[in-house]
């Protein structure tokens, strides 16, 4: 369970994917694209979590990163077109989540090993597909190429796509969670908290309160007392 | 370390070992406490406004740190290298360990609720489980001293079994958030309680702690003192006093018996030379928590207790109880798009709902005998970790969109979670795995564990009302109902395992008396859950301090009068 109350999604449900991912590629699946189809690189064996006791005042991230610069350059891509730049916040390869993708996919912890396989077949899948459109690289491929494709991942799990559609909802959560836990994304939803108060806790604003009445009313309930 | 004999070895330093550390040396006595774990400052060691873009995997748990980075535990968790424990077949049961001083009290949820009346007398109630030998009102004037000494922030509202602090003791709750007011809006619509949580942080100055500026984690550890943990005030109190030893790593496997059968001191390992030493005191006090104070009476064998210390019941293990949890989430059109306001507050719940079903259940209209209460994730804006990117999900959206839909939805989301009471039943104990030791050559515990249709019959009303509560708010429900078998949790994930030498009034039937004083060895006490005779649903934390508070003073007394 995470701290918002939202459920993690755990191995099982990786697993889950993996098992749907491994079937959707197995001959005889009819109308289904192929969806793990080069080898994938494993990460390095050696590499080492950071232990049960590390230093919380000095964090560090003890394994090396293991994308290739193509893996970055279709995670950039793919993060841009998921968290692109507006009025409120930067593009997503601003705020580093790219490199944060290959920290995560390079970690030797169980989630973030699961999670590796399906971002590289992902990324794989990308290439294909935009070569196949265009003849280049998902990463250079040309805005509408990618927007097209990022449409059919991000579409309801049909036309013989669900593998790749868990992929892009295992992505966006990845890239929306590093997005959102970086200052600039923190600002961006309205986080205000994280900082020194000395008094009472002052509790909601008249607006906030205000706000709040308005929704009782329209849900025909009391004010609490 | 064995030539001097103190008057109490305690071992253990979280909420039992560092209540009753306090007590014994406040009351002039030599106390050596030895703790497993490594020594911690939170002075020094609380990363109380890092941000997580500054940790790996942005702070998400992993096996290392299940909690996440910055999850106050070092050192533990439900895994340790070289420190096993196995569950029987079919059993699953999971065992939070703390290996540090302050144990569990570093990163405690700090809700702190009185049990009633009624929680110490369920057999006389309902027939099921035993009664405690202590009724609420032998307890009361602990409670009282406890909740001055932790300090807790709540109010008096007079509820059945939900006993009002003594006056001027409890401090100011912190204002509701909006969430938490939507809630009660409902609950009030619905015929259900909702009144401030009970908590153990500060709200005004208590010593040299300082009040919460409701800004920072709980889980963390608080540096400032005002989440209570036992390393910012009981053992810096107690060492202050000049009659409190430490030792740290030190991992007590054995009650060391004198000829006569009574506790002459402990056998323990030092950590960091692998040597078996000895601690030698006039009185023992365990409080390493209900699992291990059960693993270490059960290793002590010997010809007079060949079933192990204080064990002439065979209860020692047995009645393992966990608290039953299980959890709903949803999301409020309501909450979306509201005025930004910072809703950090205390870091935890402001608002609950205290178990209010006590007539309809004593007139046999539930399916279920015992209580449960609500904690409420209605906390609304809270510091983002990487669970945020779940919104993404929900919104399913992209570009642009996905970018003003997480500016919608952040803050429109809540949970709420079972914390029911658990009835021992002969399905759940703990005892020594025959064939499996730890990394210094411990046997160790093995696991059984069983909920029966009591709880699941409880989860059940929880699911149905929840889903109530959740429509009448206008939420669309988003996870958590499941078939009670699945949404139940698994035993110790709520980390409050508690039971396993239980106290009663009978030596027959019970481990200790009603002070935690072992009838088999008098000078051998039991001072954390284990000694509870059945699990309320109110979190334990607070009920264990004020019991090793009571129960040392006994100690205390019966020593200076030399009967012990």
């Amino acid at each position: 369970m995470s701290d918002d109350g939202l459920p993690r999604v755990d191995r099982r449900t990786t697993l889950k994917w993996l098992a749907a991912t491994i079937a959707a590629s197995q001959p005889g699946c009819g109308r289904d694209e192929p969806f793990v189809g080069s080898e994938i690189p494993s990460a390095d064996p050696a590499a080492a979590g950071y232990g049960k006791d590390p230093d919380l005042m000095q964090p560090a991230v003890p394994w090396p990163r293991t994308l290739n610069s193509a893996q970055l350059a279709t995670a950039a891509a793919l993060c841009d077109l998921v968290l692109p730049a507006d009025e409120r916040s930067p593009a997503a390869s601003e705020l580093g989540i790219a490199d944060f993708i290959d920290e995560w996919a390079s970690a030797p912890y169980p989630q973030q090993r699961a999670d590796r396989e399906l971002f590289l077949a992902g990324f794989g899948w990308l290439d294909d597909a935009a070569r196949a459109a265009s003849g280049q690289a998902f990463a250079a491929a040309d805005a509408g190429t990618q927007a097209a494709i990022v449409a059919r991942l991000a579409a309801a799990p049909d036309a013989g796509l669900a593998p790749q559609h868990e992929f892009f909802r295992r992505f966006r959560f990845v890239a929306a969670g590093a997005y959102y836990t970086t200052d600039a994304g923190m600002r961006d939803i309205g986080y205000t908290g994280n900082v020194a108060i000395s008094g009472a806790y002052p509790g909601p604003s008249d607006e906030a309160l205000a706000h709040l009445a308005s929704v009782l009313d329209d849900l025909g309930l009391d004010w609490p007392g | 370390m064995s030539s001097e004999r103190y008057d109490a070895v305690v071992v253990g330093s979280g909420a039992g070992g560092a209540t009753a550390a306090w007590v014994l040396v406040e009351r002039g006595l030599r106390v050596l406490m030895l703790e497993a774990g490594r020594d911690y400052d939170p002075q020094a060691e609380t990363p109380m406004f890092a941000g997580a873009a500054q940790a790996p995997l942005r702070g998400d748990g992993t096996p290392d740190k299940e909690f996440g980075y910055y999850d106050a535990t070092v050192d533990g968790g439900w895994a340790m290298p070289g420190e096993p424990y196995t569950q029987a077949p079919g059993s699953e049961f999971m065992w939070w360990r703390s290996r540090m001083l302050g144990g569990r009290t570093n990163h405690w949820a700090r809700n702190s609720f009185r049990m009633g009346p009624y929680d110490f007398k369920p057999y006389s109630r309902d027939g099921r489980g035993v009664d405690w030998p202590i009724s609420y009102a032998d307890l009361a004037p602990w409670y009282d001293r406890t909740e001055a000494l932790v300090g807790v922030y709540g109010r008096n509202d007079g509820l059945e079994n939900h006993p009002d602090s003594a006056p001027g003791i409890l401090h100011e709750p912190p204002a509701p958030r909006v969430g938490e007011l939507l809630v009660k809006a409902g609950c009030a619509d619905l015929g259900m309680p909702c009144v401030p949580a009970r908590r153990a942080v500060l709200t005004r100055p208590l010593g040299q702690r300082r009040p919460c500026f409701y800004a920072t984690p709980c889980g963390r550890g608080c540096s400032i003192g005002a989440a209570f943990q036992t390393t910012t005030s009981f053992l810096p109190m107690a060492l202050a006093t000049g009659r409190l030893t430490i030792v740290t790593g030190a991992m007590v496997f054995e009650v060391l018996l004198d000829q006569r059968g009574r506790a002459a001191g402990v056998h323990y390992i030092d950590k960091a030379t692998g040597k078996q030493e000895i601690a030698r005191g006039r009185t023992v006090v365990l409080a390493a928590s209900a699992g291990e104070t059960a693993r270490i009476l059960l290793n002590s064998k010997s010809p007079r207790f060949p079933d192990g210390a204080a064990n002439s019941s065979g209860q020692v293990g047995r009645n393992l109880m966990d608290t039953v949890g299980a959890a709903m989430g949803a999301q409020f059109p309501a909450l979306e798009n509201r005025p930004v306001y910072n809703e950090d507050g205390a870091m935890g719940m402001h608002l609950y709902i205290p178990f209010w079903l006590y007539r309809e259940q004593a007139r046999g209209e539930l399916d279920f005998a015992r209580g449960y209460h609500y904690e409420l994730g209605a906390d609304g804006r809270t510091l983002p970790n990487m669970g945020i990117g779940n919104i993404a999900n929900f919104a399913g959206s992209h570009g642009a969109q996905l970018k003003a839909d997480m500016r919608r939805y952040y803050g429109s989301f809540m949970h709420f979670v079972c914390r029911g009471e658990m009835i021992p039943n002969p399905d759940s104990y703990c005892e020594i795995d025959p064939g499996v030791t730890d990394r210094w050559g411990i046997p160790v515990l093995r696991f059984h564990f069983a909920w029966s249709e009591q709880e699941l019959n409880m989860v059940r009303h929880f699911q149905r009302t929840t889903k109530a509560l959740i429509e009448r708010l206008g939420g669309r429900l988003q996870w958590g109902d499941t078939a009670a078998e699945d949404a139940i949790s698994k035993g110790g994930q709520i980390i409050h395992e508690v039971g396993t030498t239980r106290m009663g009034d009978d030596p027959e039937h019970s481990v200790t008396n009603g002070y935690g004083q072992c009838w088999d060895i008098d000078n051998l006490f039991v001072a954390d859950g284990g000694v509870f005779a059945s699990k309320a649903h109110k979190n334990p934390t607070l009920t264990i301090m004020a019991l090793a508070w009571r129960s040392s003073d006994h100690l205390a007394e019966r020593l200076a009068r030399r009967e012990l």
